[in-house]
C-alpha cells in the first residue's frame, strides 16, 4: 500500500527472503485454512464456465491449485517459493503450468481469462506492484478474483476487547507468524482494487468467523464444528461480511 | 383477573412445576449468563433499598442480588425452586411461593427484579401492570429475556435447525416458553405497560449453542478473559447478545 515505487534493489532482498522462509515453512495443513479454501473456490466456482486460462498466484501446497484446475483448460502457476512449487508438483496435475518468479516481476505471452489472488495481498512487499502487473496479463473482459483476511472478524473484535491487540489494524502474533504485512477492511481493501484499475463486479465475506484460528482448528478437529455448522458460518457471513474471516472481490479491468 | 385468567395461571403454574424439576442441570453457560445479569444491574443497587425478585431457579442470582440489597423478597411459583432458595439460608431474603399475578408486597420497593421471567409468564401485560404497583415511586425494574437475534441462534437458522427466528423451538417449549424477544418486542411489551427504559442493551454476544459453549469451558479453549471479551462485544453488539436487558421506571403521566 506504499504510494512510492519500489526500488528494484528490494525485490531481490525479497527473493532471498521467500527463500530463506519458506524453505522451512511447514505448508499449512491447518483444518481452517483448508476449509477456507474450500469456501473460496465454492464462492468463485459460479464465475467459472469449466473452460479458459487461469494464473493462480501462489500455490502453497497446492490445493486450492488442484480445485481450481478442475475448473478450467489450463492453469499457470507462479510463486516466488521453489519449494512451494515442488510440494503442488507433486499433485500431477495436466492442465497446471508453474512457474518460479516474484509476482512483481511475472511477465507472460498469455492473457488469462482468470487470474486468482487468494490470500496474497497481505503478504507481499507492495499490493500496487502485483495488481498492475495482474492488469498487464489480463484480458481486458477477464475477471480477477481476491481474498484478503479481514481485520474486522469477529474473533478480531472479541481480541481487541480481551486485550490481545491494541487495535483492530494491528498485526497479531498470528499475522506475523504468517508473514502478514498488514491487514484489510472492506473499506482499504476496495480502495485498493479501484486505484490498481480495476472494478468490483462482487464483493462479500468468507464465513463468519467466531473465534481465533487456533480454536476453529480445534473444534474442526474435534468435531464441534462439522459441515453442517460450516455452512451455516458460510451462510451467515454472507449475511454479515462485516464479521468474517475474509473479504473477497470479484473484479474486472476498470473501463478507461 | 378473570375466571380465564385464573385458570390459565394454574396451568401456568403446573406447567413450571412439572419443567423446573429437569429445567436446572449443570451449565456455566447458564451460571456466567446471571452473574453477568447481576453485574449489569449492579450500578443501579445499593444497600439501602429493598427489592422483589420475580423467578429465582436455583437461587445463584438470589444470592448474589442479596448481598447488595437491604431485603429481597422472593416470589417462586414451583415449590423446588422456592426450597432451593431457602435452603441457601440468606438473612435479608423472604420467600413466597405463590404465583406473581396473585403476589401483593407489604410495602411498596425500589426494585422489581424480572430476569428470565416474561418469556415464561402467560399474560405479561397483566403482570407488569401489576408490579407498577409494587415499585415505590421513582423505583425500577430490571428485566432481562432471552435474545431471539443471539448469533447462535441466527447460526442455527442458516443451518436449518430452526425455520424461523422467531418461532419457538421444541426446545423452548419443553422449558415452558410462551413467547420470544427482540429488542423491538421487548421494548413495546414493557411501553405498553406503561413503562419508560432509562437504559438498555445485550448481555454477552453468544456464538455458540449453549450446550456447545459449556464444552469449551469444560475443555479450556475459552476461560475467563473470553467471557469477559464476549460480555464487552455484547455490549458492542447488543444483536447478538445471549440475553437482552431493559431498566425501565413508571412512565410519569
Amino acid at each position: 500500500m506504499t504510494a512510492t515505487p519500489i526500488d528494484p534493489s528490494m525485490l531481490s532482498t525479497e527473493r532471498a527472503f521467500l527463500d530463506r522462509v519458506y524453505k522451512t515453512y511447514t505448508v499449512d495443513h491447518s483444518s481452517q485454512t483448508k476449509v477456507m479454501r474450500e469456501l473460496v473456490v465454492k464462492t468463485i466456482s459460479p464465475y467459472l464456465d469449466g473452460e479458459g486460462y487461469g494464473l493462480e498466484l501462489g500455490c502453497s501446497d497446492g490445493y486450492m491449485t488442484q480445485m481450481l484446475a478442475n475448473h478450467l483448460t489450463n492453469l499457470d502457476v507462479v510463486d516466488g517459493s521453489q519449494s512451494f512449487l515442488d510440494e503442488a508438483k507433486k499433485r500431477k496435475l495436466d492442465n497446471v503450468n508453474y512457474v518460479y518468479s516474484l509476482f512483481e516481476e511475472f511477465e507472460s505471452d498469455v492473457k488469462y481469462d482468470y487470474v486468482f489472488a487468494s490470500f496474497i495481498q497481505e503478504h507481499v512487499l507492495d499490493p500496487g506492484l502485483v495488481l498492475a502487473m495482474i492488469k498487464r496479463v489480463i484480458k481486458p473482459n477477464g475477471r480477477l478474483f481476491l481474498v484478503v483476511p479481514n481485520a474486522r472478524a469477529l474473533s478480531r473484535q472479541l481480541a481487541l476487547h480481551m486485550g490481545l491487540i491494541k487495535d483492530l489494524k494491528a498485526l497479531t502474533e498470528n499475522d506475523l507468524v504468517n508473514g502478514h504485512r498488514r491487514v484489510y477492511d472492506r473499506v482499504c481493501f476496495n480502495r485498493e482494487i479501484r486505484e490498481a484499475g480495476f472494478q468490483i463486479v462482487a464483493e462479500g465475506g468468507l464465513m463468519l468467523k467466531i473465534l481465533a484460528d487456533f480454536q476453529l482448528d480445534k473444534l474442526i478437529d474435534d468435531g464441534m464444528l462439522g459441515p453442517q455448522q460450516i455452512d451455516g458460518l458460510y451462510r451467515l457471513g454472507l449475511e454479515y461480511p462485516d464479521l468474517c474471516g475474509s473479504l473477497f472481490a470479484v473484479c474486472k479491468p476498470a473501463d478507461d | 383477573m378473570t375466571e380465564g385468567e385464573k385458570i390459565a395461571l394454574v396451568d401456568q403454574q403446573r406447567l413450571l412445576e412439572n419443567v423446573s424439576a429437569t429445567y436446572r442441570r449443570a451449565s456455566t453457560q447458564d451460571d456466567w449468563m446471571r452473574r453477568l445479569a447481576v453485574r449489569a444491574v449492579d450500578p443501579w443497587l445499593r444497600k439501602t433499598q429493598s427489592a422483589i425478585e420475580v423467578g429465582c431457579s436455583d437461587g445463584l442470582m438470589t444470592e448474589l442480588l442479596s448481598k447488595k440489597l437491604r431485603h429481597l423478597a422472593v416470589v417462586e411459583a414451583t415449590e423446588s425452586f422456592a426450597k432451593l432458595v431457602q435452603e441457601r439460608q440468606l438473612p435479608n431474603v423472604d420467600i413466597f411461593n405463590l404465583m406473581a399475578e396473585t403476589y401483593r408486597p407489604k410495602s411498596p420497593v425500589d426494585c422489581v427484579f424480572l430476569t428470565w421471567v416474561l418469556t415464561h409468564i402467560v399474560d405479561p401485560q397483566l403482570l407488569l401492570c401489576e408490579i407498577k404497583s409494587w415499585l415505590v415511586p421513582g423505583g425500577f425494574i430490571y428485566v432481562v429475556v432471552p435474545n431471539m437475534r443471539v448469533l447462535s441462534r441466527q447460526l442455527a437458522l442458516h443451518m436449518g435447525l430452526i425455520e424461523d427466528l422467531y418461532g419457538l423451538t421444541e426446545n423452548d417449549c419443553n422449558h415452558g416458553h410462551v413467547r420470544a424477544y427482540d429488542r423491538q418486542r421487548l421494548n413495546a411489551e414493557l411501553q405498553l405497560a406503561g413503562f419508560e427504559t432509562f437504559s438498555q442493551g445485550g448481555l454477552m454476544l453468544k456464538p455458540l449453542a449453549d450446550f456447545q459453549m459449556d464444552q469449551l469451558y469444560e475443555q479450556r479453549i475459552l476461560d475467563e478473559s473470553h467471557i469477559e471479551g464476549l460480555y464487552r462485544l455484547g455490549l458492542e453488539y447488543p444483536d447478538f447478545a445471549s440475553a437482552i436487558f431493559s431498566i425501565a421506571g413508571v412512565k410519569q403521566s
